[in-house]
C-alpha cells in the first residue's frame, strides 16, 4: 500500500492495518470454532442493496394478493366469533 | 421482597399464590410495610403449610442469598426462580438479573403483551427503568445499596439505579420472569432518582424529564473542550439537495461550522484525484482556516480514506463526517462528547434523518444482519418501550456521523480496509465491543443524512462473506436484541410465530410488497 509519500503516515497506516488484522484473526478463530471453517452466510437473508426503498423493513404483504381476495371477503363478512376463532387458531 | 404499602389483600394474594406455585419455592417472603389486613393472606392454612417463611420489615438477609424484588400484585412466572438459579450457577460472577415480563390478562380474544427487553444497557437505565419491576440481585449487592427493606420501599427506577451502582455483572434472561397486572408496558422513570444517581456516581449532568413520555434526559456537562478532528472523506460530488446543486462536502462543512456551537475543530478533507478544481476550491473555502486537505490516490475505499484522514490529524477525538450530511442540533457535538465522558464508552452516534425528515438510523441492530432501527419511521414515533427517546447502548452506529475517542480508534486498528464500501462501520463497532468498549446512540443530537447520494449503495457478496467470516457469532447474538423478537426487520416487534420469523417460515420466495 503506497497511499502517502510521507513514510511516517505510511507507517501509521500499516500499524492500523496490523491492529485490525489482529482483531480480525481473533474473531475469525472464534467464528471458525463455533461454526466450522467452511461455514457460509448463505442461509442469512441479506437484502440485495442498501437503497432507500429496499433496506427498510421488508413488509411481507401476503394479505393483498389477488387470489386471496375471495377468502378475505369471506373472512371479513363472517360472524365475529368465527373471525376470532380463526385468529386464535392462526396464532 | 415485596412492598406491602398501598397494596390490597387481593393483590398480595396473587403474589402469594405465584410464590407457592413456583417450581423452586422461595425460602423467605419478606413483606415490608405490611399491614394487619395482609395477615388474611400470610396466615392462611395454605401459606402456613408451605415451606415459605414470611417475614416483615428489618430483616437481615444472609450474605449468599439472592433477593428478588417483586411488586405486590405481580406474579412470579412458574420457572422464573429456576431460570435465575440456573443463570447464577452457570455464571457465579453475575450479581444482577432482570428479564422479560408479561402484561395484561389472557382472554378468549386477546393475548397477553410480552415486554421483551434488551441486554444490559447502563446508559439507558439512566433514562428510564427499562429493566422492569422484577429484579434479582445477590444479597451483598442489596446490602451495600442500602438494604433490601429500604430498597423495597423505593420507586422501581430508584431501586434499579442504586442496585446497578453496586453490581459488577448484570445480565438479562430473555424469558418471561414476571406476570404483571399493570396494563402500562412502557418503562417508568423518576427524575429525582436519576438526579440523585448522578450525584452519587459523580456524573456532572443536568437532568430533565421529557414532556411527553416518562423519560429522563441526562445531559452531561463537558468538562473540557479538546480539539476534535473532523474527517470528511469525499470525491467532491455535486448533488441536488432541496432543489439546489451543491458540492456536498462543502455543504456539510458549512453546516458544521455555522450550526454547531463547538468551535475547537480541525477539519481534514480527504479528496480523490478525480475531485474537480471547482469542488476543491469550494471545500477549502467552506473550511477556511480550519481545513487541511489530504490527497487520496487509490481506488475508492471508504475505510482507507477515513484511516488516512485520521493519521493526518491530531485531535483527541475524531468526528467521522460523511459529505452527505447536514447538522440540525446546534449542540450535537457537545451531546456526543458528553457521552464519551464515560471511560467505557468509545463511540457515540446521533439520530440521522433523511432529507424528508423520516428516520434514517437510530442505531444498528443485528437481527441477525445489520439493520438500522426504525428506518423510514417518523421521528415523532417514540418506538417500542420509548426506545427512540432515550440514550442507549447499541451494537453499532452508522459512520456517517460518529464521535470516537482517538485512543480507541487506534487501539482497534481503525476502519477495516477489507470493507471498502459497506459494513466497515458494523465491523468497527464490533471491534470496539470486542475490546470491551460500549457504543451509545442518542436521540438528542440530530443530523440529516442524504444517504448514498454520493456513492453506489450496492452490497457486494464479498462484503457479506467477510462480515460473516469475522463476526457471525456476534451477528447471531446481539446483546441489545432479544431472541423473541421478529428478525430481519427494522422495528422492535414481538415474534408471534415463536423463534422463526415469517421470512424464515415461508422462505425467500415469500411475496414481498413492492413499493
Amino acid at each position: 500500500m503506497a497511499l502517502s509519500h510521507d513514510p511516517a503516515v505510511n507507517a501509521k497506516l500499516e500499524e492500523l492495518v496490523a491492529r485490525d488484522a489482529e482483531f480480525g484473526a481473533r474473531a475469525e478463530l472464534r467464528v471458525a470454532a463455533k461454526y466450522g471453517k467452511d461455514a457460509s452466510m448463505e442461509d442469512y437473508h441479506f437484502s440485495k442493496s442498501f437503497a432507500r426503498e429496499s433496506q427498510a423493513s421488508q413488509q411481507i404483504d401476503w394479505v393483498h394478493q389477488g387470489w386471496l381476495r375471495p377468502v378475505r371477503f369471506a373472512y371479513r363478512h363472517a360472524p365475529r366469533w368465527v373471525r376470532f376463532a380463526v385468529k386464535k387458531a392462526a396464532s | 421482597m415485596t412492598s406491602g404499602a398501598h397494596c390490597s389483600v387481593r393483590q398480595l394474594r396473587k403474589t402469594a399464590n405465584s410464590l407457592r406455585e413456583s417450581s423452586i419455592v422461595p425460602n423467605h417472603w419478606i413483606i415490608s410495610e405490611s399491614s394487619l389486613d395482609h395477615e388474611r393472606v400470610t396466615r392462611t392454612r395454605k401459606m402456613r403449610t408451605s415451606s415459605i417463611v414470611i417475614a416483615r420489615s428489618d430483616v437481615v438477609v444472609i450474605e449468599h442469598a439472592v433477593v428478588v424484588f417483586l411488586r405486590a400484585g405481580d406474579e412470579l412466572s412458574q420457572n422464573a426462580l429456576a431460570l435465575i438459579d440456573q443463570k447464577l450457577t452457570e455464571q457465579p460472577g453475575i450479581d444482577f438479573i432482570y428479564g422479560d415480563s408479561s402484561h395484561g390478562r389472557p382472554s378468549r380474544f386477546e393475548e397477553v403483551t410480552n415486554v421483551r427487553r434488551p441486554g444490559w444497557s447502563p446508559e439507558r437505565l439512566r433514562s428510564h427503568n427499562y429493566v422492569g419491576e422484577l429484579v434479582a440481585v445477590r444479597a451483598r449487592v442489596a446490602a451495600s445499596a442500602g438494604g433490601a427493606t429500604f430498597l423495597s420501599k423505593l420507586h422501581s427506577h430508584d431501586r434499579s439505579l442504586r442496585l446497578s451502582e453496586h453490581s459488577k455483572n448484570a445480565v438479562r434472561i430473555a424469558e418471561v420472569l414476571c406476570l404483571s397486572t399493570q396494563d402500562r408496558i412502557e418503562p417508568t422513570a423518576s427524575l429525582d432518582a436519576v438526579t440523585e444517581h448522578c450525584t452519587r456516581t459523580g456524573i456532572n449532568a443536568e437532568c430533565s424529564i421529557d414532556e411527553n413520555v416518562p423519560v429522563v434526559r441526562v445531559n452531561r456537562h463537558v468538562s473540557r473542550k479538546p480539539k476534535i478532528s473532523v474527517i470528511v472523506p469525499t470525491r467532491g460530488t455535486v448533488q441536488d439537495i432541496r432543489g439546489k446543486n451543491i458540492v456536498m462536502a462543502a455543504h456539510a462543512i458549512r453546516s458544521l461550522r455555522n450550526t454547531c456551537t463547538y468551535k475547537n475543530l480541525e477539519i481534514v478533507a480527504v479528496l480523490d484525484n478525480e475531485t474537480t478544481q471547482e469542488s476543491r476550491n469550494e471545500i477549502v473555502n467552506a473550511g477556511s482556516n480550519l481545513i487541511k486537505v489530504v490527497e487520496y490516490d487509490q481506488e475508492f475505499n471508504f475505510a482507507e480514506k477515513v484511516n488516512l484522514g485520521v493519521v493526518n490529524s491530531d485531535g483527541d477525538y475524531i468526528l467521522l463526517l460523511n459529505d452527505d450530511t447536514e447538522f440540525i442540533s446546534p449542540d450535537a457535538i457537545e451531546t456526543l462528547m458528553g457521552l464519551l465522558e464515560d471511560p467505557e464508552v468509545a463511540m457515540a452516534g446521533p439520530m440521522l434523518l433523511y432529507e424528508d425528515g423520516l428516520i434514517q438510523s437510530a442505531g444498528h441492530i443485528l437481527n441477525p444482519i445489520p439493520y438500522d432501527l426504525y428506518r423510514h419511521r417518523s421521528p415523532q414515533h417514540v418506538g417500542a418501550q420509548n426506545m427512540l427517546r432515550v440514550q442507549r447502548e447499541v451494537s453499532g452506529v452508522i459512520a456517517a456521523c460518529v464521535l470516537i475517542k482517538r485512543s480507541a480508534f487506534l487501539e482497534v486498528g481503525g476502519l477495516c480496509t477489507l470493507f471498502p464500501s459497506n459494513y466497515n462501520d458494523v465491523d468497527f463497532g464490533l471491534k470496539l465491543r470486542d475490546a470491551g468498549y460500549r457504543i451509545v446512540w442518542t436521540p438528542h443530537a440530530q443530523l440529516y443524512h442524504f444517504e448514498s447520494k454520493t456513492r453506489s449503495p450496492k452490497l457486494r457478496p464479498f462484503e457479506v462473506a467477510s462480515i460473516g467470516k469475522r463476526w457471525r457469532d456476534k451477528l447471531d447474538d446481539d446483546p441489545y436484541f432479544n431472541p423473541h423478537l421478529e428478525r430481519y426487520i427494522s422495528v422492535w416487534k414481538q415474534n408471534v410465530l415463536g423463534q422463526r420469523s415469517l421470512v424464515d417460515a415461508l422462505g425467500p420466495t415469500a411475496p414481498i410488497a413492492s413499493k
